[in-house]
């Protein structure tokens, strides 16, 4: 695992990063699941349709990973030292995500108990939605 | 390291953009921090602090219910109460408390033990710890309502838990937690597969990471598997008893089992979410109380993501009884979980073996978690066995069974967390000598409630029942069960003290305590916002800060004797 020379192997082998191969794994595996299960369950379609909609999101994110996380991390392979990327902008405070999830939970909860608490937490809901928003434009 | 960033956090886009001070920025505190810090070790900590609390009101109920089962006839609360006491203890427990305790620690060391400044999101990390809370509060608020809490139990089969059989409002508040916490749940996790896969430093490759954040890695993703269909399924009841779908309603053409597949396809692997993240903490425990590195660190990745993958493939063993299920594929494929989980066990023996072994009360934790777990493992391969299922379904042996996985297994893992990382939460450590008291009444009172549980459901009581009689010859099994739980009780509050004193009168911990071994020690307690102003040591094996402080004694796993104990 320590040993430079395996790994002067793995750096060239870049083009599928570690996380993309992760996810074909999970990929792989679940076809195989689904697929032994689709024979054999006797028309069972609610755990084929789960077992196969766990393939498609996992190939999706293996596809991700393999075009784009490549670049994100790219140097963080090369076994180089120093710090990561420290320009990525992360804010410490912020009152909109607290006024979000307000909105959100009273809304749920307005589904069940009633207009007079629903309607209160779209508008909450929406306000914080846009301030959440605006808050993160123009950073990057 | 602030310096570096571009551009403050404002408020108002039209403001000007001015250059942040070199300075550290200064902490927030109280009522402001806990709802507007996007730092990761705020909301890590508001995570696990809230758990926390919902673990001792869900305990709360689990005494009731103990009370109640002690003696027969009624003693404390009728059998709509009881129906909503083990409801609501079971979906606090799995769904407030557990599961969430895991997301605190997952925001406050992963991080920390890849280097990283923040989580990748930290607006929407502090988004869903507020709609987590939300939720939990939603499901509890049941209490408050006219027909009480939800009563369906925490699995909520329909018809059981449509409009004509649980008609109250708290079954509604039910679901409505039920559905915020998913969608809590799934921002969560997405923040921590980005995290991990975007924000490691230079150096920190995927096979270097610590086992904990292979683990969290392993658990969210199976959380963005299953929690969209568990969130899918509880909308879909709701509009069953809202808007007059007919989903789950067999006299209108649905079919109720729809909602057993569901559930139960997010169900089981939840228990692998809840127990996952600590076999990672004492993996991370054994390592350093050993002072040895993770013996076969690879092999246990790959246990790790074999179990979650095998996790997603057995949902209905839970539904053997209903005659309608695919047998041998389930019996298999759970039975196959054994053996990663066993790799898993000989991983951690390996760590120790020959190490010079601390017992500390995160260790003491650590392995009384071993022993629990190997009994909860063991009775579910039982379980797993369609013959014996059918005898054993719904019996108190399940119960005896989940509860050494998810109590025994998950909860001494907690504990285990909170005595490792409570210096570097806050800076000073808990006394070891209350530690243990907490641990041995915890123990004891743990394998005193649970273990008779076994021999009670083996004879036939069924669980969820408030009451039995004399003559079914329960009652002696049930009044040791009881006193366990009152044991498991009282271990709380040695706990309790101990935090109060340690906040009074603790000494201060300094940065590294337990002579660790990954990136989290590598900073001050607690970390400043930034988490290394100092800069990071290089990352050269999966335990950097070993290799920092004893640059002779590289990590090695092979199994050499000689070479092992040389190492630590
Ligand atoms: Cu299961």
């Amino acid at each position: 695992m320590s040993d430079p020379a395996a790994q002067g192997v793995e750096v060239a082998d870049r083009r599928f990063p570690t996380e993309a191969k992760y996810f074909m794994a999970i990929g792989v595996f679940f076809a195989l699941i689904a697929t032994i299960y689709l024979i054999f369950s006797d028309g069972e379609w609610i755990g084929v349709s789960l077992l196969y909609a766990a393939v498609i999101v996992a190939l999706v994110c293996a596809w991700f990973m393999t075009t784009r996380v490549q670049g994100a991390q790219a140097d963080v392979e090369l076994y180089e030292e120093g710090e990561g990327d420290q320009t990525v902008y992360l804010p410490t405070r912020s009152h909109w995500p607290f006024l979000l999830a307000l909105g959100t939970v009273v809304t749920a909860n307005g589904f069940s108990v009633g207009m007079w608490l629903f309607v209160p937490g779209v508008i909450v809901f929406l306000y914080a939605l846009a301030g959440f928003i605006r808050e993160g434009r123009d950073r990057a | 390291m602030t310096a570096t960033r571009e551009v403050p956090p404002t408020g108002v886009e039209a403001q000007p953009l001015v250059e942040e001070p070199a300075a550290p920025e200064r902490r927030l505190s109280g009522f402001l921090r806990w709802t507007t810090s996007t730092d990761h070790k705020d909301v890590g900590l508001s995570y696990m602090i809230t758990a926390f609390v919902f673990f001792l009101a869900a305990g709360c109920l689990a005494l009731l219910m103990r009370a109640e089962l002690a003696d027969p006839g009624q003693e404390m609360v009728g059998p709509g109460t009881f129906n909503e006491l083990f409801t609501m203890h079971g979906s606090i427990m799995l769904l407030v408390f557990l599961s969430p305790f895991a997301f605190g620690i997952a925001n406050y060391c992963v991080p920390l033990m890849i280097g990283a400044r923040d989580m990748a999101f930290p607006r929407i990390n502090l988004l869903s710890y507020w709609i987590y809370l939300g939720g939990g509060l939603s499901m509890v608020f049941g209490f408050v309502t006219a027909d009480g809490a939800a009563d369906f139990g925490w699995f909520a089969y329909t018809p059981l838990s449509d409009s004509v059989r649980s008609p109250g409002l708290g079954a509604e508040l039910w679901l409505v937690g039920v559905a915020l916490l998913g969608i809590s749940g799934i921002l969560s996790a997405l923040n921590i597969v980005v995290t991990v896969f975007t924000m490691r430093t230079r150096g920190m490759t995927m096979f270097r990471m610590p086992i904990l954040v292979w683990n969290f890695v392993v658990v969210s993703v199976m959380v963005l598997l299953v929690f969209p269909v568990l969130t899918a399924a509880a909308a879909m009841l709701w509009t069953d008893r809202n808007l007059g779908s007919v989903v789950y309603d067999a006299t209108a053409g649905g079919q109720p089992i729809i909602w057993q597949h569901l559930f139960w396809f997010f169900g089981h692997p939840e228990v692998y979410i809840l127990v996952l993240p600590y076999f990672g903490v004492v993996t991370e425990v054994f390592a350093v109380f050993s002072r040895r590195p993770v013996y076969g660190y690879k092999g246990l990745v790959f246990a790790t993501c074999s179990i979650g993958a095998l996790s997603l493939g057995v949902w209905a063993h839970h539904m053997y009884a209903t005659g309608a299920v695919l047998l041998p594929f389930f019996g298999v494929m759970t039975m196959l979980i054994a053996v990663p989980t066993g790799v898993k066990m000989f991983n951690w023996l390996g760590t120790m073996w020959l190490g010079r072994v601390r017992f500390s009360t995160a260790m003491t934790f650590a392995i009384g978690f071993l022993a629990v777990f190997v009994i909860g493992g063991v009775t579910g391969v039982i379980l797993a066995s369609p013959a014996l299922d059918f005898h054993l379904t719904d019996s108190y042996f399940v119960v005896a069974h989940f509860h050494y996985v998810l109590s025994g297994g998950a909860v001494f893992g907690v504990f285990a967390a909170i005595y490792y990382w409570w210096p570097k939460w806050f800076g000073k450590k808990l006394h070891e000598g209350w530690g243990h008291v907490h641990f041995w009444l915890n123990f004891i009172g743990f394998n005193l409630t649970f273990f008779v549980q076994f021999i009670l459901g083996l004879e036939g009581m069924p669980r969820r029942v408030a009451d039995y009689t004399e003559a079914s010859g329960f009652r002696p099994l049930n009044v040791v069960s009881s006193i366990g739980a009152a044991v498991l009780g009282v271990s709380v509050l040695p706990f309790l003290w101990n935090a109060y004193r340690t906040w009074r009168r603790g000494e201060p911990a300094g940065d590294d305590p337990w002579d660790g071994q990954t990136l989290e020690w590598a900073t001050s307690s607690p970390p400043p916002i930034g988490n290394f102003p100092e800069g990071l040591p290089p990352v050269r094996s999966e335990r950097p800060l070993w290799d920092l402080k004893y640059p002779d004694r590289k990590a090695t796993t092979g199994a050499d004797p000689a070479a092992r104990k040389a190492t630590r």
